[in-house]
Parts: C-alpha cells; sequence; structure tokens
C-alpha cells in the first residue's frame, strides 16, 4: 500500500525512476535492493503513519486546543486554521526528512538526498490534503465548526 | 397576572425610576409581580432627566417585546426579562408613554386665576397672605422649584383627569401600587400626599384596600447656593432638611396607612455641590438612587393585599466615599453584583461580537450585517450605551458608586471588578492568561445549542439568551459569584 502511494511521487519530485537512480549510483546488485527495499519496506510505512499521526495531531491540537470549550483567542478565524494547515504539513514534512536521513545514512557515498527530500516534500503534500479532508469532520465537533467552512 | 403600579413623580422619581430600568436591564429579577407599569407625574417636561428615562423606557421596551414574544428566559437573570407596559396597553384608552400630565405655560398666579381677581376681593388677600409675588409669578413649565406649597395646588387634578380615571377601571386585586419622589423638592413632596390620599378615597375598592408602598427620598445631595439675579437658580439647598423635617412631621399625622415605607437618605456632605440651574437639574446619576431602585424590587415581593405598615431604612455595610459590591451591604450586593457585572461586560463586548462577522455563532444562527443594522440592534445598542454613562456618573459623585475599573477595554477583564481582581499569569508567571471578548464569543457557540429550543424566526430571543447565557458562565466561573 505505502509503496504505492509514495514511489510515484517520489519519481515525480525527483524527475528519476529508481532503475535510473541505482544505475547511476553504481552499487552492487545486492547493495541496490537493499537501498530499494529500505525505503519500500521501512521508510514508506513510517512515513505513512507519520503522515497519519501527524495530520490527526495537527487537527487535534488546532480543533480541540486552540479551539477548546470555554477556551480564549480568535482561533475560529480561517488564518489560523490555514496556519496550522501549514504548520502540521511542514512538521510532519521536516520530521520525515530527518527521520529518512537518519535511516539512510549507511548509503550517504550515493547522495540520496533528493530522495529524502522528496519523501519530506510527500509528506508535506499528503499532510496538507489530509488535514483539509478531514477537517470537514473534526469540526462537526468543535467550537470551531465554521472553520474552514 | 399581578401588576405593580408604579408613580414616579419629579426628578427623583423619575431617576429611581431610570435606575430601576437599567437593573432590569441587567436582569435583577422581578419577584412578586408579573409586570411593572410605570407612570411619570412631572409637569416639568423640558426637564432633561424626565425626557431621557421617558427615551430609556421606549427602548427597554423596544428590546424586551420582541425577545420576550412567545418566550420566556429560562435564566432569571436574564437580561430584559422583567415585563414593562405602558398604562395604554393595557386599557388602550390613554396616550402612548409613560407620562400623561399636561405641560403648563403659564404662572402660578395665572394657573389659579389670581390675575383674574379684582383688587380688594378678599380671595386675592388671602392669596397675597399665602405666597410671595415671587412664588405668584413662578413659570410652573419648570417645575415647583422645590416649593411643595405650589405642587399642593397644581398637582391636585388627579380626579379630573381620564388617564387616572382609566388607572382605577383596570386595577383589581391582585395589583399593588408604588410611589417614587422626593421629600426635599417640589413635584414630589407635594404630588406624594395628594396621590396617596386619592388612592386611599378612590371609588375602586381595589385601590382603596390595595398594598401600597412608598420611597420618599430624603436629601441626599446638595446644590450651589442660589442666585436670586438668574432665573432659573433660586433652589435653595440649605432647606433640604427643613424642608424634610416638615414634610415628615406632616406624613406623621397625615399619613396613615402606607403598607411599606422606605426611608432613603445620604447624610454625607458633598465637597462638590451640583450646579444650581432647575431648567437642566444636570445632576449625576447617584447611588441614592440606585439603592431606591432595590426598594422597588423588595417591595414587589410583598403579597398582594398585605395590610399593615412596615418601615424600612438603608445602611451601607461600610461608610465609605467609595462604594463597591464589596461594601455597599450584603443583601443588596447578591441582588446585583451578578447582574450588573454581567451587563457591564456585554455593554464592553457587544461591538466586538457584532464586528467578528465570521464568529460560529454569527455564521451559524445568521446574525448578519441585517440582523445587527435591525431596530433591535439599535435599540440595544442605545440602551448600553445609556447604561455605561450611567456606570460611568455613579462612580462620579463624591458618594461613588464604582464597582468596576471603568478604564477596562474589552480585552483585560481581570481587572474588571474592583475588589475582586484576577491574577493574570500562567505557567509559573511565564506566560500570562488571556481574559478578553474573544472568552465570551467562543462561549457564545457552546451557549447556542443549550438555546436550540427558541426558534430561528426569533433571532433577538436567541441572541439575548446565548449573549446572556455566555456571560453568566464565564463570568461564574471567572469571579466566583458564588463563593461571596
Amino acid at each position: 500500500m505505502w509503496k504505492h502511494l509514495y514511489d510515484w511521487i517520489i519519481e515525480l519530485l525527483t524527475g528519476l525512476r529508481w532503475s535510473g537512480f541505482l544505475a547511476a549510483a553504481q552499487l552492487e546488485d545486492d547493495q541496490s535492493a537493499s537501498f530499494r527495499e529500505l525505503f519500500r519496506e521501512d521508510l514508506y510505512p513510517a512515513a505513512g503513519y507519520l503522515w497519519i499521526a501527524g495530520t490527526l495531531a495537527g487537527l487535534l491540537i488546532y480543533y480541540f486546543v486552540l479551539n477548546r470549550k470555554g477556551g480564549s483567542g480568535y482561533y475560529f478565524k480561517r488564518k489560523y486554521w490555514f496556519r496550522s494547515l501549514l504548520a502540521t504539513g511542514l512538521a510532519v514534512g521536516l520530521v520525515t526528512f530527518v527521520f529518512a536521513q537518519v535511516k539512510v545514512h549507511a548509503y550517504a557515498a550515493v547522495r540520496p538526498f533528493r530522495f529524502e527530500a522528496a519523501l519530506g516534500t510527500a509528506n508535506l503534500l499528503y499532510t496538507v490534503i489530509l488535514f483539509a479532508l478531514l477537517s470537514l469532520l473534526f469540526k462537526k465537533f468543535s467550537v470551531a465548526n465554521t472553520t474552514p467552512f | 397576572m399581578s401588576r405593580l403600579f408604579v408613580f414616579a413623580i419629579g426628578g427623583t422619581g423619575a431617576r429611581v425610576l431610570k435606575a430601576f430600568t437599567m437593573l432590569s436591564a441587567a436582569g435583577v429579577q422581578l419577584e412578586g409581580c408579573d409586570m411593572v407599569v410605570p407612570i411619570l407625574i412631572d409637569p416639568h417636561k423640558d426637564l432633561a432627566e424626565l425626557k431621557d428615562v421617558k427615551h430609556l423606557l421606549d427602548l427597554y421596551l423596544k428590546v424586551h417585546r420582541p425577545a420576550c414574544r412567545d418566550y420566556t428566559p429560562d435564566q432569571s437573570s436574564a437580561f430584559f426579562r422583567n415585563k414593562i407596559l405602558t398604562l395604554n396597553e393595557i386599557d388602550g384608552t390613554t396616550g402612548t408613554g409613560f407620562d400623561f400630565d399636561e405641560r403648563i405655560d403659564e404662572s402660578f398666579g395665572d394657573f389659579i386665576g389670581y390675575n383674574t381677581l379684582a383688587e380688594g376681593d378678599t380671595n386675592k388677600e388671602l392669596i397675597d397672605l399665602l405666597y410671595s409675588e415671587q412664588t405668584l409669578n413662578a413659570a410652573l413649565s419648570v417645575g415647583f422649584k422645590g416649593n411643595p406649597n405650589i405642587g399642593a395646588v397644581v398637582l391636585n387634578t388627579f380626579e379630573d383627569v381620564s388617564w387616572f380615571r382609566s388607572f382605577e377601571s383596570i386595577f383589581d386585586e391582585r395589583d399593588k401600587v408604588f410611589i417614587i419622589c422626593s421629600l426635599f423638592g417640589g413635584t414630589g413632596a407635594a404630588g406624594f400626599p395628594l396621590l396617596y390620599k386619592k388612592l386611599r378615597s378612590s371609588s375602586s375598592a381595589a385601590i382603596r384596600n390595595a398594598t401600597i408602598g412608598a420611597l420618599p427620598v430624603m436629601p441626599y445631595f446638595k446644590l450651589n447656593d442660589p442666585d436670586p439675579a438668574s432665573q432659573h437658580k433660586e433652589i435653595d439647598s440649605n432647606n433640604f432638611f427643613t424642608k424634610t423635617k416638615s414634610a415628615l412631621s406632616y406624613y406623621e399625622g397625615h399619613l396613615k396607612g402606607i403598607n411599606a415605607l422606605y426611608y432613603l437618605a445620604d447624610p454625607h456632605e458633598q465637597s462638590k455641590p451640583y450646579v444650581n440651574d432647575e431648567q437642566k437639574q444636570e445632576n449625576k446619576a447617584h447611588l441614592v438612587e440606585l439603592i431606591g431602585a432595590s426598594a422597588l424590587f423588595h417591595f414587589a415581593a410583598r403579597q398582594p393585599g398585605s395590610t399593615g405598615e412596615s418601615f424600612f431604612q438603608y445602611s451601607l455595610k461600610e461608610d465609605k466615599n467609595h462604594v463597591t459590591f464589596y461594601n455597599i451591604g450584603n443583601e443588596l450586593r447578591d441582588d446585583i453584583y451578578r447582574q450588573l457585572t454581567n451587563f457591564y461586560v456585554y455593554s464592553k463586548i457587544s461591538a466586538r461580537i457584532k464586528a467578528t462577522a465570521d464568529a460560529p455563532v454569527n455564521v451559524n444562527e445568521g446574525f448578519d450585517g441585517a440582523f445587527y443594522r435591525s431596530d433591535f440592534i439599535r435599540s440595544l445598542e442605545e440602551f448600553t450605551g445609556y447604561f455605561a454613562r450611567w456606570i460611568g456618573e455613579l462612580n462620579e459623585n463624591d458618594r461613588k458608586f464604582g464597582p468596576f475599573n471603568t478604564l477596562t477595554g474589552d480585552s483585560d477583564f481581570h481587572k474588571l471588578v474592583i475588589g475582586n481582581e484576577l491574577s493574570d499569569k500562567a505557567l509559573f508567571g511565564f506566560a500570562r492568561k488571556k481574559f478578553d471578548a474573544s472568552g465570551y464569543l467562543n462561549q457564545m457557540e457552546v451557549m447556542r445549542r443549550r438555546y436550540a429550543a427558541i426558534p430561528r424566526e426569533n433571532p433577538y430571543a436567541k441572541y439575548l439568551a446565548v449573549a446572556h447565557g455566555a456571560i453568566d458562565t464565564v463570568n461564574s466561573d471567572k469571579f466566583k459569584y458564588q463563593a461571596l
């Protein structure tokens, strides 16, 4: 599942298919396979869980902490929703990127930076989309029930 | 349905009635009566205070009527809950408004026909004995200038006027009467005994036997020394106590059977006298008027048909120049603390509620531009403007009633209630707790669901209920009313 979610967008963002990257990296066959499997078996699921957990956390904070019953502040205004959306996206994207960097450290010689950045960017975009979609559900149970619309 | 007919005589009557209207708007509950019918008696039709209270009552009705149409607020301290009616709404024959006596554009001498009497006429000579030339030339359009001997003649016409006959015809045994006046002026001191005697000798048995209360206010302010060379600056406040003693001596012997008599005065000598101008009488609102209004609420709770005489006095918990909720007296404090604080907060945040068009409560309830331009909201805004000024005036007298920090905007309510200032520190002093209009606005969205039963066709009732409910909930939590 995660492979289908991330493979295409990483290849799109890097402008490079896996086969092309691995050929250019001139890794041994077994090293190529393990590098690719690291992404598919390790990084993709972790990124997926980070994406979902991070988005849920951002939504809970926005709708039930900032806009809690009996709270103060004008956080129901759309500008704060946008800021929360962007902040959540950036946070998830950044954590994903750093996590990927740590995990792929052993392959630093092949400079996998663009893939790490692409994975972080993919999670940023997915977070923004999921945050916006789930807002339609979360808002019903919150004081900020007219945000974003 | 029991009604309380309130006769407010003269300037002091108008002022106490104004305070009553303010307390009613704030949500002080009227117990024992279903409605109040105010009747103003004052020939001084140009008096700003009289115009003010009439306009204020009109505004009250413009808010109360649409908000309470087909809906009775469930909270006893709800804004504008008390029902106030005009006499015309009950009998349909009197004129609109709250005062029915005519303006008199002649001198006292003309009024009694002095100038038509021939020289040597014994009636003329008798009048010369009783009244000075100055008194006979006094213009009645500015009232009686502190002369009850004029008022006693001019006001002795109740049986001849149609509004009084209408009042007599609609009064029944469930109703009560309350009279508000001063003893040191002209209109009240004269009008009170005349009216009372007229009531006790009425052709209506219900009125003769009615439970009647009265608040004859004794001196509570003084004026600059009179200037005989000037017009309308002749009242001598040094005579106030003498006039009061004289009136009380008369009442002791001739005014029996008042079921509840409320004595109220402020012997505190004002260091800043009011300006002596009986045409304008621009005296600031005074604590005595507010306490006087509480007498009305106290009397309203009495059972109709109560007999016997009761006498009441009021004293402050502490004799201080600066009176707050904490030294005004516990019983009165318990009646007004919550309500005045709630309404004062409303007066502070109403503009913010209106300005925040994207607030969930405004969006969900349809409180849009058209709603906020309605007559209801305009009347409510005007009323709260009067209320804020009234609170400000109470705080400016020598004996000031200053329960609120009036410099607080809508963003720092920690310091709102004097004597109950809240800490604004959080996280061990590293952060600041917010207590501003936003908290009330957010709470209004929570309250909206509690009042879901109010139909959408009555947005006015919903608006007042939600605003009051939110403010009361937040204030109860922050200011801990129940802990007093």
